[in-house]
């Protein structure tokens, strides 16, 4: 070993080596790093399209429903109790008291087995009539035309004996609807 | 050119500076021949003078063993250095060679002196080969442990170990041969231009007394021993005792006074070194004198030397001598100057003499001198010019260091660039435009459109006609048609969960409850109607009826599906009022008594959560 040998292997190799292998180590850390940024943008880039994408789906999809929909809003953020009483006052007064009349009405506040199963807030109509099976079911059709949100949870059909001794047709209808309607909020 | 300075001088960081220097300054990280001794380099150049006003000139192609006449050379020139550089490139040139030189031995064959000292190692006997080679070396690091004489100086004078092969056990082993240094300016300054033009310039100084020897037997091939080898030169006269094996056993060298050709007292000083080297012993051999063999290129010096031995010879003891003149001898018409110490590096001529049988060719003395001896005895310290350079080893750890740090390097420039680049690529990409801010409203306006999406859904399915009275009705009319004899008491339905209230909504089906509706029919009717309501019984029967209303009413809750369920239960007996004797008025006052059976059916349609029907229990809103 020379006087050179010592000076070439420390001032020649090591420290230049040392040297650029810390920087390679410190480009290779920044150039990972870069490649992490790179790899989160462009994730989320893809996320961004593939969102931008789904909404385009989406608005094709909900555009044409949404009329509908605000006219369905419409009706449940309707009082059904109101509309119910309406209207089927307004169809039993068609008929003759002989034919069909409405002998009650009452609006429970139970919520019914239905009605506590679901979240959306509900109505309930409970009516009562007299009359002949052909006007009650010409009644029901058009009340529940006019209300979708009304779903008959209970009928109850029986004959009223010796009233009319002459008429052995005439029955007794209690019906109870139970209503969604929108909650307050949205009304 | 830069000045080379001793590393041992420098800190450990200039020294790599110059080693840095040396190797891209110079040709000798590349170029072997800077670490070869001159005689092993093909192209030679030798040099001889003897102190007078001539030097010879000659070079030497090893390769086709060809001798030419060198470029001359002034007396000046050699002992200033001046004008060297005209004559390097002259012999660069290659007009002196048979091709261009690549690099150049130069040997200085040094005529002028022929000093001795004696040396206080080596000659207390048992010293062998390795030895004097141990020896040879501490002569040249540091003269003044081996000479007796020591108040010497390494900045003027060389020495370098001459051993006795043929010395007797009380004779002297060895003895040193001193050379003075003044010519090394020129030789130095041949260097220096070698390294500047990047050409190996490797020099030797070597005693042309010693080459003479040497070259005795590749001279007179018969040449025997047992005599003085007497050697003649201009300034003085070398004496050199072999013995009858032709081994070397002393020497002597002495100076001319004056312009003397011989020196004084030449014949005593002969006897005596004969009788020293057991050549001869007075009293024993009267007939046989000492032999001496006269060696010189000179016919005057020969002639005087002559002419003192006879008359030494004629007054006081004889001696017997044979003269060779050098000036005329064929062995060396091929060598320009006809210098027998050119000639121990003929290639050819040595290989010859070492084939002759000669009885000194095959002495140990004269093999050993050119095998390695001749070599080692240059008087010009290569190895401390050498060890301030770099060695080749040095040079190629230093070139080995630079590539490998120039491939980090380039490792390092190419990392830097790939991330330079995908810096540039990331940064033309859309995605590093896109902000926080407007994926968060992306993020927004999807959940709002969801969320919308969720409340047309679950709307449009609360929405569905899934249980309505008029279609319960008309479901009893079409179980039984106009006139079908049959009188119904009661009639009820009943719409509701299938699961009680309270439990939790399986986690597949999400948030939906499963329905069921019952009809519960009870009257009385004739054997035709009990009929039709057997026929329920089956679910054909009871699917035929579904199917039926539904498509009567339009209401898809009627048809029959695969995930809805439908049963029914009967119970049917005697009308305990039927009559069959009874009169038209009694039918119409009770139509009971015509009706023979009584009867109460209930008829369920379960709906499981997976139906379309199924109840939606979450919130639209």
């Amino acid at each position: 070993m020379s006087a050179y040998t010592k000076p070439i292997l420390r001032y020649g190799l090591a420290t230049p080596g040392l040297f650029t292998c810390v920087l390679l180590g410190f480009v290779l850390i920044l150039s990972n790093k870069l490649q992490q940024i790179r790899t989160v943008k462009q994730t989320r880039h893809q996320q961004h399209l593939a969102r931008l994408a789904a909404i385009q789906a989406m608005e094709a999809e909900v555009a044409p429903k949404r009329k509908a929909f605000e006219n369905q809003k419409r009706v449940l953020q309707a009082d059904p109790t109101q509309i119910f009483t309406r209207s089927a006052d307004s169809i039993v007064s068609r008929f003759q008291r002989v034919e069909l009349e409405r002998t009650g009405m009452v609006f429970p506040l139970e919520r019914g087995k239905i009605g506590r199963l679901v979240q959306l807030d509900i109505g309930r109509v409970k009516s009562s009539f007299e009359g002949g099976f052909g006007p009650m079911q010409e009644t029901l059709l058009q009340v529940e035309s006019l209300m979708p949100q009304a779903l008959l949870e209970e009928l109850k059909i029986t004959r009223k004996a010796d009233v009319l001794p002459n008429k052995p047709g005439h029955l007794v209808l209690e019906t109870t609807h139970l209503c969604w309607k929108a909650p307050e909020a949205v009304q | 050119m830069f000045n080379i300075v001793d590393p041992n001088e420098l800190t450990p960081a200039a020294v790599y500076r110059q080693a840095c220097l040396v190797n891209s300054k110079t040709s000798r990280g590349r170029d072997r021949g800077w670490y070869q001794q001159p005689l092993e380099i093909p192209y030679q150049w030798h040099l001889w003078f003897d102190g007078g006003r001539e030097v010879r000139s000659a070079t030497y192609s090893k390769s086709d063993n060809t001798w030419r006449p060198g470029p001359t050379l002034s007396l000046a020139t050699l002992t200033t250095g001046e004008g060297a550089s005209d004559l390097l490139q002259e012999l660069m040139r290659g007009a002196h060679f048979s091709q261009r030189a690549s690099a150049l031995g130069v040997v200085l064959h040094v005529a002028d002196e022929f000093a001795l000292a004696e040396v206080t190692q080596g000659n207390d006997g048992g010293v062998g080969g390795e030895d004097l080679g141990i020896l040879h070396y501490n002569l040249i690091e540091d003269p003044c442990e081996i000479l007796v004489d020591k108040e010497v100086s390494v900045a003027t004078t060389s020495w370098r170990l001459l051993p006795f092969w043929g010395a007797g056990p009380e004779q002297e082993r060895c003895t040193a041969i001193a050379l003075s240094r003044s010519r090394e300016a020129f030789l130095q300054n041949l260097i220096d231009l070698g390294t500047e033009w990047r050409v190996p310039i490797r020099v030797a100084v070597t005693s042309a007394a010693l080459e003479t020897l040497a070259a005795l037997p590749l001279i007179e091939p018969t040449s025997r021993g047992g005599r003085l080898v007497v050697v003649t030169y201009l300034k003085f006269t070398a004496v050199f005792a072999v013995s009858a094996l032709g081994e070397l056993r002393s020497v002597r060298s002495l100076l001319h006074r004056g312009s003397q050709l011989v020196p004084m007292g030449f014949g005593d000083i002969l006897w005596n070194m004969a009788i020293s080297a057991e050549l001869t012993t007075p009293g024993k051999n009267a007939g046989t004198p000492p032999q001496v063999l006269l060696l010189s290129d000179n016919p005057a010096a020969l002639q005087a030397a002559a002419k003192d031995l006879e008359a030494y010879s004629q007054s006081r003891q004889t001696i017997e001598f044979e003269m060779q003149d050098l000036s005329t001898h064929q062995a060396l018409d091929a060598i320009p100057g006809r210098r027998p110490e050119f000639l121990v590096y003929d290639v050819a001529s040595l290989a010859a003499a070492r084939t002759a049988g000669g009885v000194l060719s095959q002495a140990q003395t004269f093999r050993t001198l050119w095998t390695d001896w001749l070599g080692k005895c240059n008087f010009f310290d290569t190895g401390k010019v050498d060890s301030v350079y770099p060695t080749l080893s040095d040079l190629r750890l230093l070139r080995c260091a630079s590539i490998l740090v120039a491939i980090l390097t380039l490792g390092l420039l190419g990392t830097a660039a790939n991330g330079f680049y995908s810096l540039f690529q990331a940064m033309n990409h859309p995605s590093w435009s896109l902000t926080p801010m407007e994926v968060k409203r992306t993020e927004g306006l999807q959940a709002k459109l969801a969320e919308e999406k969720k409340q047309i859904e679950i709307t449009s399915r609360l929405l569905q006609p899934r249980s309505r009275g008029w279609v319960a009705m008309e479901f009893l009319l079409q179980l039984f048609p106009e006139d079908a004899g049959v009188r119904v008491d009661s009639f009820s339905y009943n719409f509701d969960v299938s699961r009680p209230v309270g439990s939790p909504a399986s986690s597949q089906t999400g948030a939906n409850a499963g329905l069921v509706r019952s009809w519960n029919i009870r009257g009385a009717a004739n054997t035709q109607t009990l009929e039709l309501l057997n026929e329920l019984n089956s679910q054909r029967g009871l699917s035929e009826l579904f199917s039926r209303v539904a498509k009567t009413t339009g209401d898809p809750g009627y048809k029959v599906d695969a995930l809805r369920q439908l049963t029914v239960t009967q119970n049917q007996g005697r009308n305990p009022k039927y009559n069959a004797a009874a009169s038209p008025s009694e039918v119409a006052a009770d139509p009971l008594v015509s009706l023979p059976y009584n009867f109460e059916a209930t008829i369920t349609q379960t709906f499981s959560e997976k139906d379309v029907l199924a109840l939606p229990t979450e919130k639209p809103f």
